[in-house]
């Protein structure tokens, strides 16, 4: 299904503003199919105007799962799917939502999906992409587009060469997560 | 006696001009669907009503799928058919579905502690804070934004995890105000039209349908598929294929009748005496069928024409007489018959309105009346339009009549032939017993199902992109208040999430998900409470919240104890799929609907239906399975009433013939059984429509038995026999090569069954009557 999605994606591309921007990122981007490696996340509450920090290790194989295991402070582990998001704590399961039945949550697994593989075409179904490359280096600013992801989200921006290396969520109620990328490699 | 005639026939004429101006006045609609016939016996009114609600409901909806090779395309021609469905405005509504966008969400914000999901408050329940608390954590490191989530006034995210538990019942996301499947490989978006009327009612077909195929035909020239789903849809197609096949089937048959009459009378007047009374008897019918009923079905349509071939019988037989005698003699030489047969048909039809099937009431009422019209109409009008037959044809047999005489005298008579007559009473009673034993009822919805495979596709295309999860299973919670109802809800809610647990239903969706009862809103708040009490600290600790921050906290849980009332939620668009489920019913209780998702299991479905006997507050019903229940249910009745009616006749006929009973029941008697036998050997089995068939060969039989008693050998009465078996032959025999299912079936019965009676009939007769 994805993949004749990412072709209608592709013909609505060749229309896009930003079509030369894109296709340089898309030159420059891969998405191989399995990678894994370490993250550092920093999330920045509004409300208590201050910062809490995570860290742990990822992997993920494209068009197929994303595995988010945070080691410090706690233990938990996220795994995402294009149908479902699973939460498990310590090793034990505690939360399955289906995106069949729940579309905030299809939604969601589209967006991190998109993002955490560099999946531009699924992306631009979300958001205005505009995005600037230079000397080997990329940084890409995600807008929403559609209203009902406004609601959580109000701005992506994302860094990287070859990979995804930083990724930064503006949230609406002014909280900022900055997540990045370490020890990647293709397994 | 002839003033008597005349003032009668004008009574009548007035009586036939108001019933069906009244008719015509109330305009009646037709239904094809089967839920029309389940029977309303065994159940609660309230059950009822809300059953009758739901089948509207989802009968009355035409699911548009639009699919194209790009979004763009797609979605631009989404708008292009919203506004040309704009036409339809008074007809039908273009839904608008629960928009799940978080600004009209967040009215539920004050309510966060009042409204839980269910596995938190199940974890509450069991006072696993631990678990809430690590969940919690969970959210505030995941990576993906937790919506609103605010460490303060909601530190357990229990706001945003009631919205995720939020569910909907097909595949799609709302993606930029337009619904997307997500279950097809091709963009598709989803439009959903809502008829004002039910799909069966014929200017709502002929306003919506042409602008339907409209759409599908311009939108498929650019390359965009459009599907439909809906009963409309196959209601239509049913509609247009009975057209067909009456103008098809029925003119053919009507040219042989046409041409039959003409050949044996030689004069086209005849024609119109013969069919004047027949369709003043199916006018009058369908006028007192419409007054009667709310809505004809189309079986009672099917087996209601059948009757022609008996109200024939009597318009012929007079008919052919007239050609010796003038009409008070002719009335006199057929009263006897014709009241016998009269009465003989009408107890034998009007029996089935004692049954509780509507469908069985209808034709029971559609055939008494339509018989009594004819028959009066025989005996009123044609005296005083026959007058010029005799003369004209100079009192001579016609030479017709002479010539099916001759053949019928070739025939031996049984009782000359003892061993002939043994031979088949043993064989018709070997065949019965067989039949009895062997052979299998069909009861499967396949037999009411009209519509081509084409539109079958297309309509499980579109469901199977809905996540097939349109289930005809539901069941009622009742309560004498709102709230009690809630709280039936509530408590039974708890044997089907055991059942969602074990993986033995999909899901299902309940009022009380969205809007719980105060009690259970009470319970909640006190639940979380306690988990603030058992977890707060903790959770202050490991994200490091200052002691003012925590009274805060603290302070925002006290601040927000209200309840969600009933009068709040209702004004929210998300109670909009709830409409009308918190008013009061006809009876005065209160009564919501559990719809239930995916595909049901038998054991699913015996567990659900224990479940629900168990307890007095709720009701399982499935329409859809009961089709095939229905259908065995209908076929068993109309079984056992073809056998008390064969029994009530052949007592009533047995005071006027003694003994020569046999040469009246035998040939109706074989010949049902010989076509119920054709009909198993080349379907391998009988269901209803044969057996309603079975009930007017037994009608046609028994007149054609009774009039050559009656009659004790007329020169024309073998002619009227024959002619009117004829004339039965080609317009109901014909139906054997209908595609309609429920016209087949009839079809394959009369056509074998009146030929064997019609050839059995000359046996029957007895020698020394003949010579008088």
């Amino acid at each position: 299904m994805r993949k004749i999605f990412l072709g209608i994606i592709f013909s609505v591309l060749s229309i896009s503003v930003f079509a030369n921007n894109l296709d340089d990122l898309k030159a420059l981007t891969t998405t191989p199919e399995k990678l894994s490696g370490t993250f550092s996340q920093s999330k920045y509450l509004a409300q208590l105007e201050t910062s809490i920090n995570s860290s742990g290790s990822f992997n993920y194989i494209r068009d197929k799962k994303i595995v988010w295991h945070t080691l410090t402070p706690i233990n938990s582990t996220l795994e995402l799917t294009p149908k479902s998001m699973l939460s498990y704590q310590d090793g034990v399961q505690v939360n399955k939502l289906d995106s069949d039945t729940n579309p905030v949550v299809a939604v969601f697994s589209d967006i991190f999906f998109g993002v955490m593989t560099a999946q531009w075409q699924i992306l631009e179904a979300y958001f205005s992409v505009s995005a600037e490359v230079s000397d080997g280096q990329w940084k890409a600013t995600l807008v929403p587009v559609d209203e009902s992801i406004g609601g959580f989200i109000n701005k992506v921006t994302l860094e990287g060469d070859k990979y995804l290396q930083q990724i930064t969520l503006y949230e609406p109620e002014g909280n900022i997560t900055h997540i990045t990328f370490d020890k990647l490699q293709q397994k | 006696m002839k003033i008597n005639f005349k003032l009668c026939a004008l009574i009548w004429a007035i009586i036939i001009l108001v019933i069906c101006i009244f008719a015509a006045l109330k305009q009646t609609a037709v239904d094809t669907s089967i839920m029309a016939l389940l029977p309303k016996y065994d159940q609660k009114p309230l059950v009822n009503e809300l059953q009758e609600q739901q089948t509207a409901e989802y009968a009355n909806h035409v699911f548009i799928m639009v699919s194209a090779d790009n979004k763009q395309s797609a979605r631009s021609a989404v708008n292009t058919i919203s506004s040309e469905l704009d036409v339809l405005v008074g007809i039908a509504d273009l839904t608008q579905f629960v928009d799940s966008s978080s600004t009209q969400m967040d009215a539920l914000y004050p309510f966060r502690f009042a409204l839980l999901s269910d596995s938190v408050t199940k974890k509450l329940q069991i006072k696993d804070y631990e678990g809430p608390f690590q969940s919690a954590l969970n959210a505030l490191f995941s990576p993906i934004g937790a919506g609103k989530s605010d460490p303060i006034k909601d530190p357990f995210f229990l706001y945003s995890d009631m919205l995720l538990e939020q569910k909907i019942n097909i595949q799609v996301k709302i993606e930029d105000t337009l619904l997307r499947l997500t279950n097809v490989e091709k963009p598709s978006y989803l439009l959903v039209l809502e008829l004002h009327k039910n799909p069966f009612d014929l200017p709502t077909q002929d306003q919506v349908m042409p602008v339907l195929k409209k759409i599908q035909q311009h939108m498929g020239e650019q390359g965009i598929r459009v599907s439909y789903s809906g009963l409309l849809l196959h209601a239509a197609k049913g509609a247009e294929q009975a057209k067909f096949e009456i103008s098809t089937i029925g003119l053919g048959s009507l040219l042989g009748i046409v041409l039959i009459i003409l050949l044996v009378f030689r004069r086209i007047v005849p024609l119109f005496q013969v069919l004047l009374p027949v369709m003043v008897g199916c006018l009058v019918a369908v006028a007192v069928t419409c007054l009667w009923f709310e809505r004809i079905h189309l079986i009672t349509i099917a087996f209601g024409a059948g009757l022609v071939g008996v109200a024939v019988d009597y318009s012929m037989h007079f008919v052919c007489e007239s050609y010796l005698y003038t009409g008070a003699a002719v009335v006199r030489k057929l009263f006897s018959g014709l009241l016998l047969g009269l009465i003989s048909s009408v107890l034998a039809y009007g029996g089935l309105a004692l049954t509780p099937f509507p469908g069985l009431q209808q034709i029971a009422v559609f055939s008494a009346t339509g018989l009594i019209a004819a028959w009066l109409t025989v005996l009123l009008f044609l005296p005083l339009m026959t007058t010029k037959n005799a003369s004209k044809n100079k009192q001579r047999p016609l030479p017709a009549a002479l010539i099916l005489n001759r053949g019928k005298d070739a025939f031996p008579t049984l009782d000359k032939h003892p061993k002939i007559a043994s031979v088949l009473v043993i064989t018709v009673g070997f065949i019965s017993v067989g039949l009895f034993f062997l052979a299998t009822p069909q009861d499967s919805v396949r037999l009411l199902q009209t519509s081509p495979p084409a539109l079958l596709q297309e309509d499980q295309r579109v469901q199977q992109a809905l996540g097939n999860s349109v289930n005809s299973a539901f069941l009622i919670v009742s309560g004498s208040s709102r709230e009690a109802m809630l709280e039936n809800e509530e408590q039974f809610r708890q044997r089907l999430d055991t059942l969602v647990q074990n993986d033995r239903l999909a899901g299902y969706q309940a009022i009380s998900q969205s809007l719980p009862s105060l009690q259970r809103q009470r319970q909640n708040i006190a639940l979380v409470t306690q988990l603030y009490q058992a977890k707060l600290d903790a959770y202050a600790h490991a994200i490091g919240l200052s002691d003012s921050q925590k009274t805060l906290a603290y302070q925002s849980l006290q601040e927000n104890q209200q309840t969600l009332s009933p009068e709040t939620w209702s004004a929210l668009a998300m109670s909009a799929q709830w409409q009308g489920v918190l008013e009061p019913r006809s009876t005065g209780e209160y009564a919501s609907v559990i719809r239930l998702q995916g595909h049901l299991s038998e054991a699913t479905i015996r567990q659900l239906q224990a479940d629900a006997s168990a307890d007095n507050n709720i009701n399982y019903i499935d329409q859809v399975a009961g089709i095939s229940t229905t259908l065995a249910q209908y076929r068993t009745k109309v079984a056992e009433w073809l056998f008390i009616a064969y029994g009530i006749i052949t007592v009533l006929l047995f005071f006027r013939y003694r003994l020569d009973i046999w040469r009246v029941m035998l040939p109706p008697i074989t010949g049902s059984i010989m076509a119920l036998s054709c009909a198993v050997l080349i379907n391998g089995g009988y269901n209803i429509f044969n057996l309603v068939a079975l009930m007017l060969v037994f009608g046609i039989g028994l007149d054609m038995g009774i009039f050559l008693q009656e009659s004790r050998g007329g020169v024309h009465t073998w002619l009227a026999v024959s002619l009117s078996t004829l004339t039965s032959l080609l317009a109901f025999g014909l139906l054997a090569l209908s595609q309609t299912p429920v016209l087949y079936h009839f079809g394959i019965i009369v056509l074998p069954g009146l030929l064997v009676i019609w050839l059995l009939s000359p046996l029957m007769q007895t020698s020394q009557l003949e010579t008088r």
